[in-house]
């Protein structure tokens, strides 16, 4: 299956698409902080032994007062901001992808089900589905935040709860065309049960759509992450993402002191435009008409 | 002698692809009188649709018309700019397409889409303009018309859309009309209705048409004259009672021998064997040779040029099959 | 002999989707509930032979292709009876039917999308059977599907390929492979070749006709094209609307058509010699919606000859001998019968 994906043909048209180029590069500069992180910055920002609340406040290091030891400079309590946003990426990013499998996997199985099956099995499944997006993910945080308290789990709730619908529907719509096509006839032909159909035969059949709807949508998690954080209802803050930094240094943002609020904003900005272009570009390939 | 209404010369159109270059048209030449029908025929992959569409200026990139001339009234088409194939569009050519239901827009109404050609065609007012839609809308057969004109393409059933789109091809008048498998999305009753109401109003017009099929029942029944394309290339041409009595080409030959003829039945069909070569990378001389059971050596080295043959046909043939084997006998 | 295939009074209904709001309708100024109930097929018998080629013809909406896949148990047959040799399968459950499917196959007309793009073609060939014999049966399974492949005319070396680097002649191969894996005694094929170029198109059927010889295969053979049917089948049934309005061995339907639609659609086929046709029977008008029936006689509306008894009485299939039989109310009053 991979093959097929990666063609020689979309090799080519990446190696013609400067933004699509870009955007892998971005991606793969984020692929590499989230795995080797804690290996590329010397402080642990959260390891209060190594903090010093002299250093606090330290500029960026090309500024008047800065320090060459933090080039970004440090917040309030000495933590470089540098190493703030490579821990923060890591649990952004984190956030961003399990929310966006979770997400998946519930929103495809529904919309097998809803597309092979029909009848009141769709509707009732359709339904659920339209209730749900009425929801904003900020009125669901919000409530299991006061009913069981801050916490990543909580946040991953919220993001799959609004997240599922659109791979419902998506896949939902496919499967509606591939159960009439005549493979899949041929199949309840030779005897094999409903099960084996929908896995073997629909499944891989509307599977491409999915791969673009999911890359973009780990940018939109983050996003969405960042904002309940930034408002509270977010990460707790022992495991403070880039949007918690954003919102520590926004309170003496307007003293002056811009770098703890501007440099983790710039790096959402990043991450997130290099998925979109990554996710542009495999629209534009895995379109049905190469076939 | 009438000079020829239209007349393509060494018509060449390529699709440049990543895959490689699809050389679809390769040198098509034939002439069309007026008055003249005649049945463009081959297989898919063959080239027919694309000379069609190319006749028209209708072939976007990564198409191209690489070569060759379409005279139509000693014009070359492919010459001429985009605006002045737009006035002739419609106006002296005009086409039927295969499929009537995305041949017609489905959120304009029946008469808005006939007046839009009349009005960009005709200087006749409005009054006039729905005159002539009726006019129109009944000669194709369909009755109540002034109503219909109402109507959206949906509120029709196949065969009628289809004389919609007969009757939009033909109501600024054209002298040729390009149809492209007018039929072959329709049931065996109403295909013979649409056959038959075709013929009328192209003779009551006096017009030409190209009917492109690969149905040789239907163009036994249509057409005057006959050219059969193989792999972008014009294979053999002459009038349609004597192609298909007696074929000169040996691929015209087995397509004929392929069709099942219930007033000649053989335990087994006469088939050609192999399958059609890929366009991209066609064998060098003739094309047809792997396939030809007449092939020899020189079949493979050069490409046999268009030859007169008995009966006003003509063939692209090295060693093309004797007038003595008629069709229903093994080549 | 008992029949291969027997099928009695067969009945398809279909509800069109839609809801109560979307029903309702006016007429004569009262709202009224707009009829969903799609009669495909209504009370089709025949019986297919070991060995025989039943062909099927008749236009779109007739109701042909729906008859083979109830039978296939695409569809679950709304009414009458499907016996497969002899066995009576109409109420039997997924399980009762595996069993009963390694007798019966299917071919499907479009040979793009009758093959799953994703499956390498020896697997698609392999399902069949893997699913009769169990997954413990897999190298037995394999040796199997390089035979078939050869058999149909593909290069088994191809196997481990996609169907997209296939022709389309190529896959319909596969297809007819994928079909005999399980060496069943009744193959069902939908249009098989209307997809095909002429050429293939003979291949095709030539070689369908050599695989009923080796393996004394029947076939319920689906089309709309008489020249074809011509060729392949024994015997012939014409369907209208759902209803079949005649049948008869090949030669004798097509030398003696008793039935008017029978007369028009043998006059309306274009052939290549069209000077040997018989005089052109031309019908008027449109099919009717399979969403309200004629009263009587189906073919009613486009009949020529159709006089008052027509509207009310619906004619029954009545054997003429010789194997013919015709549902016409003209039987009983060829005067009528002005061509």
């Amino acid at each position: 299956m991979a093959s097929r994906v990666l063609s020689s043909q979309m090799v080519f048209n990446w190696r013609r698409n400067p933004p699509a180029i870009l955007g892998t590069v971005i991606v793969l500069v984020c692929a590499v902080i989230v795995v080797f992180g804690p290996l590329l910055v010397s402080q642990n920002p959260y390891d209060l032994r190594q903090l010093s609340l002299l250093d606090s406040y330290k500029p960026p290091a090309w500024l008047d007062g800065g320090d060459p030891r933090y080039l970004l400079g440090t917040d309030g309590q000495g933590r470089d901001v540098l190493a703030s946003i490579v821990y923060g990426t890591r649990i952004s990013a984190m956030i961003g992808v399990t929310a966006m499998l979770m997400a998946c996997a519930i929103g495809t199985t529904l919309g097998l089900l809803a597309g092979y099956f029909g009848g009141r099995l769709d509707a009732l499944i359709m339904r659920v589905a339209d209730v749900q997006l009425s929801f904003p993910s900020m009125l669901i945080a919000l409530f299991l935040m006061s009913a069981f308290g801050t916490g990543i789990d909580k946040v991953l709730i919220a993001l799959t709860a609004v997240g599922w619908v659109v791979y419902a529907r998506t896949v939902r719509g496919s499967t509606l065309g591939e159960v009439q096509k005549e493979y899949v006839q041929a199949a309840r032909v030779a005897g094999l049960s409903h099960a084996k159909i929908i896995l073997k035969h629909v499944l891989p059949n509307v599977m491409t759509p999915l791969i673009v709807i999911a890359t973009v949508q780990v940018g939109t998690f983050i996003l969405i992450e960042a904002s309940l954080s930034f408002l509270g209802v977010g990460v707790p803050i022992t495991q403070p993402s880039l949007g918690l930094l954003i919102k520590n240094g926004f309170d003496v943002l307007f003293s002056g002191l811009w770098w703890t609020s501007v440099f983790p904003g710039l790096m959402i900005m990043a991450m997130v435009f290099g998925i979109n272009l990554m996710g542009d570009f495999l629209r534009d390939e895995l379109n049905p008409r190469l076939k | 002698m009438t000079a020829p209404l239209l007349s393509v010369r060494g018509l060449r159109t390529w699709f440049h692809t990543f895959a490689g270059t699809v050389k679809a048209v390769n040198g098509v030449s034939f002439d069309l009188m007026p008055g003249e029908v005649m049945g463009l025929v081959g297989e898919s992959g063959g080239g027919k649709s694309v000379v069609g569409f190319s006749i028209l200026g209708l072939i976007d990139p990564p198409g191209k018309i690489e070569g060759g001339q379409i005279l139509f009234d000693g014009r070359d088409l492919a010459q001429l700019p985009e605006d002045a194939l737009r006035r002739i569009r419609g106006r002296e050519i005009g086409m039927v397409f295969q499929d009537p239901m995305t041949s017609l827009n489905p959120v304009q109404t029946i008469g808005h889409q006939m007046d839009e050609v009349l009005r960009l065609h005709t200087k006749l007012d409005a009054r006039a303009r729905r005159a002539r839609c009726i006019e129109m809308l009944e000669s194709v057969g369909i009755s109540q018309a002034a109503d219909r004109l109402r109507s959206y393409p949906h509120q029709f059933s196949g065969g009628m859309r289809q004389r919609v789109v007969i009757a939009i091809a033909m109501l600024a008048r054209p002298r040729l009309i390009i149809a492209d498998e007018p039929t072959t999305a329709l049931d065996v009753t109403i295909q013979s209705q649409i056959l038959k109401l075709m013929r009328r109003q192209i003779a009551e017009e006096g017009a030409s048409m190209i009917l492109v099929t690969h149905d040789l029942a239907v163009v036994a029944e249509m057409v005057d004259k006959i050219t059969v394309l193989y792999c972008g290339k014009v294979v053999e041409t002459g009038p349609v009672r004597e192609v298909i009595d007696t074929p000169a080409h040996p691929y015209t030959r087995g397509l004929i021998d392929s069709i099942p003829n219930p007033a000649h039945r053989m335990p087994r069909l006469n088939q050609i064997p192999g399958t059609v070569p890929d366009v991209r990378n066609l064998p060098a001389g003739c094309s047809f040779r792997d396939r030809c059971p007449r092939a020899q050596a020189i079949c493979a080295e050069t490409e046999p040029p268009l030859t007169p043959q008995r009966g006003g046909q003509h063939a692209a043939c090295h060693f093309p099959v004797p007038a003595t084997q008629t069709t229903g006998e093994p080549a | 002999m008992t029949p291969m295939l027997e099928v009695e009074g067969l009945e398809q209904r279909f509800q069109l989707n839609k809801g109560l709001l979307d029903r309702i309708t006016f007429r004569g100024g009262r709202p009224r509930l707009r009829n969903t109930t799609v009669h495909a097929v209504n009370g089709v018998s025949f019986a297919i032979a070991p060995g025989e080629v039943l062909a099927l013809v008749g236009e779109s909406g007739c109701g042909k292709s729906t008859v083979a896949k109830t039978i296939a148990r695409i569809y679950e047959p709304t009414g009458g009876r499907i016996r497969i040799e002899g066995e009576d399968v109409s109420a039997y459950g997924p399980r009762q039917m595996l069993p009963v499917r390694a007798k019966m196959q299917m071919i499907f007309q479009d040979p793009f999308a009758s093959l799953n793009p994703r499956q390498k073609v020896r697997d698609i060939v392999a399902e069949p059977l893997l699913q009769q014999l169990g997954p413990s049966r897999r190298a037995e399974v394999r040796e199997r599907t390089a035979a078939l492949l050869a058999r149909v005319g593909l290069n088994p070396e191809q196997a481990g390929r996609y169907p997209h680097q296939f022709s389309g002649g190529q896959r319909q191969r596969i297809g007819i492979a994928r079909a005999l894996s399980v060496n069943p005694g009744l193959i069902i094929a939908d249009e098989p070749v209307s997809a095909l170029d002429v050429s293939i198109q003979a291949q095709i059927l030539n070689l369908m006709l050599d695989l009923r010889d080796e393996f004394g295969l029947a076939y319920l053979f689906i089309s709309h094209d008489l020249s074809v049917v011509h060729h392949i089948a024994d015997r012939i049934g014409v369907m209208y609307l759902g209803f079949m309005v005649e049948t008869a061995p090949r030669d004798r339907l097509f030398a003696m058509p008793r039935h008017p639609y029978t007369r028009a659609l043998l006059s309306a086929a274009p052939t290549i010699e069209p000077q040997r046709k018989t005089a052109e029977m031309e019908l008027a008008g449109e099919v009717p919606s399979a969403l309200s029936l004629p009263s009587g006689c189906c073919f009613r509306t486009r009949c020529p000859f159709a006089w008052d008894r027509c509207a009310i009485e619906r004619p029954a299939l009545r054997d003429l001998g010789g194997g013919q039989s015709v549902a016409c109310h003209l039987i009983d009053e060829p005067q009528r019968d002005r061509m």
